[in-house]
């Protein structure tokens, strides 16, 4: 049957229909859910990397014809694939995992042929003799998977204090017998390693303390550990790590660790930048080393920089009186750099122009640079987050529009009329924004009301004491943002109604010497916001008692901030018992926590965090 | 610290045209192709699986494909193809559905990957109000069940089917209009 056939029949419309319902299922998940592109480039390059040494293989082998070889490299793509699926857990979007590109070594043998730049090996029950060995045979392994009988804390004794494996940056330990807390404390402390995988290993929970002191970590895969508690798992995501992790037969667990790793989703994934603090130190960085904090360095720095293919974010921080446009015109030439950030004080900003060239960078930070043309910034195609620390005038605000990706803003000095901060309202991708409230008029705040994906908002204003809170115009075309959880109002003046305008989905919110309210704001802020999770309100005057009560029983508030209020009596320590979800509370020269207060909260409630600030 | 003249030493210079970037095409096209793909049906999960399928399915022939868009559309080839192929039991009229869904991304997504048409869309689910928002918002936003949206408000199921029906007829004259708008500017 043809398609005019087809259409004869009747069939046209109710195929025009359906093109449409599942062009909106798509469009409308995009624009009114979270649904988004995944960024796959990763996995794809990985997956595309392990299906390159598949077909070498064959080629190598030579055995079969096109049709054998075509066979394995199916098979090969179904292993990946089955491999990448039973390793993803909780706590972690699908598809990323690395692929399988690993040369295995089963025996001293096979391990003692290895060439000496394999970067990934598998070794099949060879103990501390074959981690030991592989150590020297490859100086510059990147990835390292140990099966079957592991080794302990002895084979450290013989590759020393340093531990031999200077470039190694992920370790899959999954059910290797004889590793132990101690060995992968040993281990992480490679300064290259950022990816752990200790499931079905000899380890308790005591390694998670390691864990949580190795800033460079960012991934721990725990299996089906039975002893991870979900305070470990919140604390390492706190601490920008992303913790996965299986319980097939515990969905609520499971459900709990998704819930967390989407509250810290701002935190983890940041990659780690490895400090360098002398030229010496740079020079001798290994060549896999992506990210790098070159601090009281410039110049000099930067020309050392400029050899490294796979480096993909710098960032200038300290005193670099050297910092010039020299740097800037490399910098400039760094076609793959995904992330730059320049905190350097005093520092001119000549030169910044050259940066225009970085089609590939997707974060920007411009802290400390002197103001000058920011046009430039229009030919940043990728650029997702900006953050610039010089006043941004008409010419930056322009030209930001023209990202059309752009999701994160932050300038907190403009030098522009309402109508032209205005602006922002074209950058319609925006999640996450900064502005200046005293620089934002009604036609700001209308144009931040369209914002729809809008998550983070703040429109602190400058702290002055001598002209104290700065009136804000009226907040009610916030109502529409459906997306945004947190939003932060220092430093300003509000109006009780405004409460009542902001979007209900708030989990945080930042009133801290924020002024206009009256106490009729503790029950709207306990009615009107029921995920509340987060609440800063220093310098209330106007909390009283009956206002306290009623913000402690928001259903979901866990963090509560409150400083400098002499209203508040020691009446409503009972109200803080009750407050079961609360978890932190944090105080500064509050005079309703006297010693007996104090004493009973610590009776009652000791699981309550209280931060109590008397100076 | 001294400051010296900064000079990058020279690169050698290249012979061979330069081969086609993976992973800058993977970067520039992912968010269109995976557009595309949902666009003609495929779940979120299942459109991310292919969305890797296709670079990597893709990557040997790009070499002869050309220009940007021919690339998309090469690209977009790929995904209908492993698409329909995970589909063979829909049979003809599956088929019929994606050409008539391809002719309508290339007249109005195919150019950008979509983002003019999302902000078109976008500019028009503003102006919804009342139980047409209420709607949109539960059943697309929350992915809410049909039969919960319908308890919310106050409908019969096929009542919510007809209406879910009129609404996406009328954001998709909205679009339409918007974007014909757009162009006459």
């Amino acid at each position: 049957m043809n398609d005019e056939e087809h259409i004869a029949e009747g069939h046209a419309e109710d195929i025009a229909e359906e093109v449409v319902e599942r062009r909106m299922d798509w469009a409308l998940g995009e624009v009114l859910g979270d649904e988004r592109a995944p960024d796959v480039v990763m996995a794809v390059m990985t997956r595309r990397a392990a299906q390159l040494v598949e077909a070498k293989q064959v080629r190598v082998t030579g055995r079969g014809g096109p049709l054998l070889n075509a066979a394995v490299l199916v098979l090969g793509l179904v292993v990946v694939a089955w491999v990448m699926f039973a390793q993803r857990g909780v706590g972690e979007a699908g598809g990323q995992d690395p692929a399988p590109d690993f040369v295995v070594a089963a025996t001293m043998a096979e391990l003692a042929e290895l060439p000496t730049d394999t970067r990934a090996v598998e070794l099949r029950d060879l103990g501390n003799d074959g981690f030991v060995a592989l150590a020297k045979q490859c100086p510059t392994l990147e990835r390292l998977r140990l099966r079957g009988r592991g080794p302990d804390l002895r084979s450290f004794d013989v590759l020393g204090e340093d531990g031999g494996y200077g470039e190694l940056f992920e370790a899959d330990l999954t059910g290797c017998s004889g590793v132990q807390d101690v060995f992968v404390a040993k281990l992480i402390q490679a300064k290259t390693m950022t990816s752990i995988a200790i499931g079905g290993t000899d380890t308790s929970a005591a390694v998670v303390q390691f864990f949580e002191m190795t800033p460079q970590l960012r991934r721990i895969d725990f299996g089906e550990a039975p002893w991870l508690t979900l305070t470990m798992v919140e604390q390492l995501l706190m601490g920008g790590k992303r913790v996965v992790v299986r319980r097939p037969d515990d969905p609520t667990f499971e459900r709990h660790v998704a819930e967390l790793t989407k509250r810290y989703y701002r935190q983890i994934d940041l990659p780690y930048y490895r400090p360098v603090t002398t030229l010496d130190e740079l020079r001798a960085l290994p060549p896999s080393v992506a990210h790098i904090e070159l601090r009281d360095l410039g110049d000099q720095a930067t020309l050392l920089l400029a050899g490294r293919e796979r480096l993909r974010g710098v960032a200038y921080i300290g005193d670099a009186p050297d910092l010039s446009e020299g740097s800037m015109r490399i910098l400039g030439e760094m076609s793959q750099l995904e992330e730059l950030r320049i905190k350097v004080p005093k520092w001119s900003g000549n030169g910044l122009d050259h940066l225009g060239a970085l089609v590939n960078l997707r974060k920007l930070s411009l802290l400390s640079a002197g103001a000058g043309p920011m046009a430039w910034l229009a030919n940043l195609a990728a650029l997702r987050e900006a953050r610039l620390g010089s006043p941004c005038g008409p010419d930056a605000i322009g030209a930001l529009t023209r990202c059309r990706d752009l999701e994160v803003l932050e300038i907190p000095e403009v030098l522009a009329g309402d109508d032209e901060l205005a602006r922002v309202g074209e950058m319609a991708k925006l999640r996450r924004l900064r502005l200046p409230g005293e620089q934002c008029g009604p036609q700001t705040i209308a144009a931040i009301g369209r914002l729809e994906r809008l998550e983070s908002l703040d429109l602190s204003c400058k702290r002055s004491e001598v002209a104290g809170r700065h009136p804000m115009p009226r907040l009610r075309p916030l109502g529409k943002l459906h997306s945004l959880n947190s939003l932060t109002l220092r430093w300003t003046e509000i109006e009780p109604d405004d409460l009542l305008a902001l979007p209900v989905s708030l989990a945080g919110l930042s009133l801290t010497w924020c002024s206009g309210l009256d106490a009729s704001a503790g029950t709207v802020l306990r009615d009107r916001f029921p995920r509340l999770l987060t609440l800063e309100l220093n310098e209330p005057e106007w909390l009283d008692d009956d206002a306290l009560r009623a913000i402690l029983a928001a259903p979901a508030l866990e963090h509560l901030s409150i400083t400098n209020n002499s209203n508040i009596t020691t009446a409503v320590v009972p109200a803080i018992v009750a407050a079961k979800n609360l978890r932190h509370l944090r105080t500064w020269r509050a005079t309703f926590l006297d010693d007996a207060a104090a004493e009973t909260l610590r009776r009652e409630r000791p699981d309550l965090e209280v931060t109590l600030k008397v100076w | 610290m001294t400051t010296t003249p900064l000079q990058r030493p020279a690169r050698p210079p290249s012979m061979t045209p330069p081969a086609p970037d993976p992973e800058a095409i993977v970067r520039r096209h992912q968010t269109g192709v995976w557009r595309y793909l949902r666009a003609i049906g495929a779940p979120a999960d299942v459109a991310e699986d292919l969305l890797q399928e296709t670079f990597l399915v893709a990557f040997d022939k790009l070499h002869d494909v050309g220009s940007d868009a021919a690339v998309a559309a090469f690209l977009r080839r790929t995904a209908r193809h492993l698409w329909l192929r995970g589909r063979r039991d829909a049979g003809r009229r599956e088929q019929l559905l994606l050409e008539h869904a391809e002719r309508a991304w290339v007249a109005d997504c195919a150019a950008d990957g979509g983002d003019r048409w999302l902000d078109a869309l976008r500019d028009c689910v503003q102006r919804l109000d009342g139980r047409s928002r209420q709607v949109v918002d539960a059943f697309y936003g929350e992915r809410r069940a049909r039969a919960d949206v319908a308890r919310l408000v106050g409908l019969e199921e096929n009542g919510l089917k007809t209406l879910l029906q009129r609404l996406r007829a009328g954001l998709r004259r909205c679009v339409d209009q918007r974007l014909g708008e757009g162009g006459e500017r």
